[in-house]
């Protein structure tokens, strides 16, 4: 046979460079395979054979690299972290430290940061933790004499001391009434005390802006959560201003010309906060219903011509009242009302007319109601669907506290390591797992938060982007919106707390399942 | 030690051993009786060897010419492969060593 030819010399060259680097107790098997390579007959199938080699022998170079081998002589037989063992491989500590400094220079990347940023701002232990900088903030601002900067500490402050804030503010200043709007409690439900409090501020708004029906509708919003609200007289009272109004302006292009004041938009970073920031409370759709319902039936069981014309007139309002939310309203949200809102108007509308014999008009009604649930149910869905979103946003958070877990176990394992007890099992179980973990949660949530990273870019560039907003505020409600509470912060917490706990459990559980493999 | 995984390959390969149980066979005889490349076939062998089911042996035969590695079936393997003849038989039939069911 000829082995000499330059095919043959090849495979055994190739075979000959992985014997070198592979472990011992894998190159006992190279040496078999290339006492075999003078045997075989074609010089094509000979390189074949080596290659196969070479990659059986890479394997084991790689692994043996990653898992330090556990011969039977060096496994002691208790399964125990803390028990002593033979000192580590160096290569282990190399590639250890490479994963951690591959996972250390993924964080340079402005997209990891922001994804980061987004997600790290979710975990809050308190409700506000900035309430501090924003008082004095808000105090600084009352020294100087400054009622643009009260306004804007106001508006993120809790309502009972922002409520006091912005009055001041707007003493100095009445042209900042507007921000009355955005002086929230940050719960939901608000608790009844924060509730007279806004009442009384955007009964001064409404006062301040007459002719807008926002102040109106906020009022109606806050009287009573309740599906029957508008048995309450002073929700029908504000929902009678408001249909009654000659404009609609909900101040947010107000609120972005002051927030663009103070530099990036405060809140990109804790989205939580950006969205309640711009909330608008408006009667729910239930409400509206309720309320359609009531006025119909109030139309169709009247004696008298006049009150059926009457209970006519208010479902045109409520109507119109749609169709100017919908022409200046700046929001998803309130995009999506405004329809509801006309759609419910004209399908209660249509039997009214008919008992009022006016046949051309509920005919026209009933198509408008047809026409407006057609587009209701065509109206572009965002690309972020909510089934989507949710699993996205809790695979991130997920990976996220992956890597916390990572690191907390590397510096326990760092510390011991550097207190001599670098013969520990469960030391070297940690530099050997935990870097390779480490670097593949960083891998994963670099791709996994990209598109969050994006969406708060677009957000930082356009604070009204609710179609972004979502997005950014789901990775802070991300677990509480599989609860629909996603308000309760309670609910918030004790989602994090499971994730947290589940995320720690998988790292420790995979350490065992790892361990019980080599062993 | 824990037997290994009998996959069709593990089979196919103690198949060929079972055919001649006493004796010793080279690796690229395996091969290619087997079909299996050097990079599927060695991990069988290595796994196989670790289980005690192959007895290992190396073999010098000429000067200048790397010595080969031997393989034969121990008596473990042997009984391990026998418990499961059937599928050992299905094994067999799969790669040629034995006549297909109903066939001459």
């Amino acid at each position: 046979m000829n082995w000499n030819t330059h095919l043959r010399r090849a495979a055994i060259g190739l075979l000959h460079v992985a014997l070198r680097i592979a472990p011992e107790h894998a190159a006992e098997w190279g040496r078999a395979m290339l006492g075999e390579l003078p045997h075989i007959e074609s010089d094509w199938s000979a390189l074949g054979w080596a290659l196969g080699g070479v990659g059986l022998l890479a394997k084991h170079t790689l692994l043996a690299l990653l898992i330090p081998r556990q011969s039977a002589h060096a496994v002691p037989s208790e399964t125990k972290f803390f028990v002593k063992e033979g000192s580590m491989r160096k290569s282990t500590l190399i590639v250890a430290a490479a994963c951690v400094a591959a996972s250390l220079l993924l964080l340079l990347a402005p997209t990891f940061r922001d994804g980061l940023n987004l997600v790290v701002s979710g975990w809050r232990v308190s409700p506000d933790p900035q309430t501090a900088r924003w008082q004095k903030l808000g105090h600084d601002a009352e020294i100087h004499g400054d009622a643009a900067t009260m306004a804007y500490a106001a508006m993120r402050l809790p309502i009972d001391e922002a409520a006091p804030l912005a009055q001041r503010a707007v003493a100095r200043d009445p042209s900042l009434t507007w921000i009355y709007c955005f002086i929230h409690a940050n719960v939901f439900p608000a608790p009844p005390e924060s509730r007279a409090r806004r009442l009384e501020l955007l009964a001064a708004l409404s006062k301040w802006d007459p002719d807008n029906a926002v102040p109106y509708l906020q009022i109606a919003a806050n009287t009573s959560y309740q599906m029957d609200a508008y048995k309450d007289p002073q929700w029908l009272d504000a929902m009678q201003h408001a249909m009654a109004s000659k404009s609609y302006d909900s101040y947010l292009t107000r609120r972005v010309e002051l927030e663009r004041r103070f530099g990036p938009t405060p809140g990109a970073g804790n989205p939580f906060d950006n969205l309640i920031g711009y909330w608008l409370q408006l009667p729910s759709i239930g409400t509206l219903n309720g309320y359609a319902s009531f006025l119909q039936q109030q139309g169709e069981g009247a004696a008298s011509r006049d009150a059926r014309q009457q209970a006519a007139r208010q479902l045109w309002s409520l109507a119109n009242l749609g169709a100017m939310m919908r022409l200046h309203g700046e929001t998803g949200e309130q995009e999506f009302l405004s329809s509801a809102m006309q759609e419910i108007a004209f399908s209660h509308l249509q039997p009214l007319l008919t008992a009022l014999g006016q046949a051309q008009e509920a005919q026209a009604a009933d198509n408008a109601a047809r026409l407006l649930a057609k587009q209701f149910g065509s109206m572009p869905r965002n690309a972020w669907d909510f089934p989507f979103l949710r699993a996205t946003a809790l695979a991130v958070n997920f990976l996220a506290d992956l890597m916390l877990a990572c690191f907390v176990l590397l510096a326990a394992a760092g510390i011991m390591f550097a207190l001599g007890g670098r013969t520990w099992r469960f030391v070297r179980y940690v530099f050997a797992y935990v870097p390779v973990v480490l670097l593949a949660s960083c891998v994963g949530f670099l791709g996994a938060s990209y598109p969050y990273a994006q969406a708060a870019q677009a957000l930082r560039d356009n604070p009204l982007d609710f179609g972004a907003m979502l997005p950014v505020a789901s990775l802070d409600l991300g677990p509480a919106l599989l609860t629909n509470w996603y308000l309760f912060p309670k609910d918030l917490y004790l989602w994090w707390a499971v994730i947290a706990v589940a995320s720690v459990a998988c790292v420790w559980l995979s350490l065992r399942a790892f361990q019980h493999r080599a062993a | 030690m824990k037997s290994p995984r009998m996959s069709l390959q593990t089979l196919s390969v103690l198949a060929c051993f079972f055919a001649r149980p006493s004796g010793w066979r080279y690796g690229y005889e395996l091969s290619r009786e087997t079909g299996l490349k050097s990079g599927t076939l060695y991990p069988i062998l290595m796994r196989l060897a670790k289980c005690k089911m192959l007895d290992t042996r190396w073999v010098t035969s000429e000067k200048g010419v790397p010595p080969r590695h031997m393989y034969r079936l121990t008596s473990k393997g042997f009984s391990a492969f026998s418990k499961d003849l059937n599928r050992s038989a299905a094994a067999a039939r799969a790669i040629g060593l034995a006549p297909a069911e109903g066939g001459a």
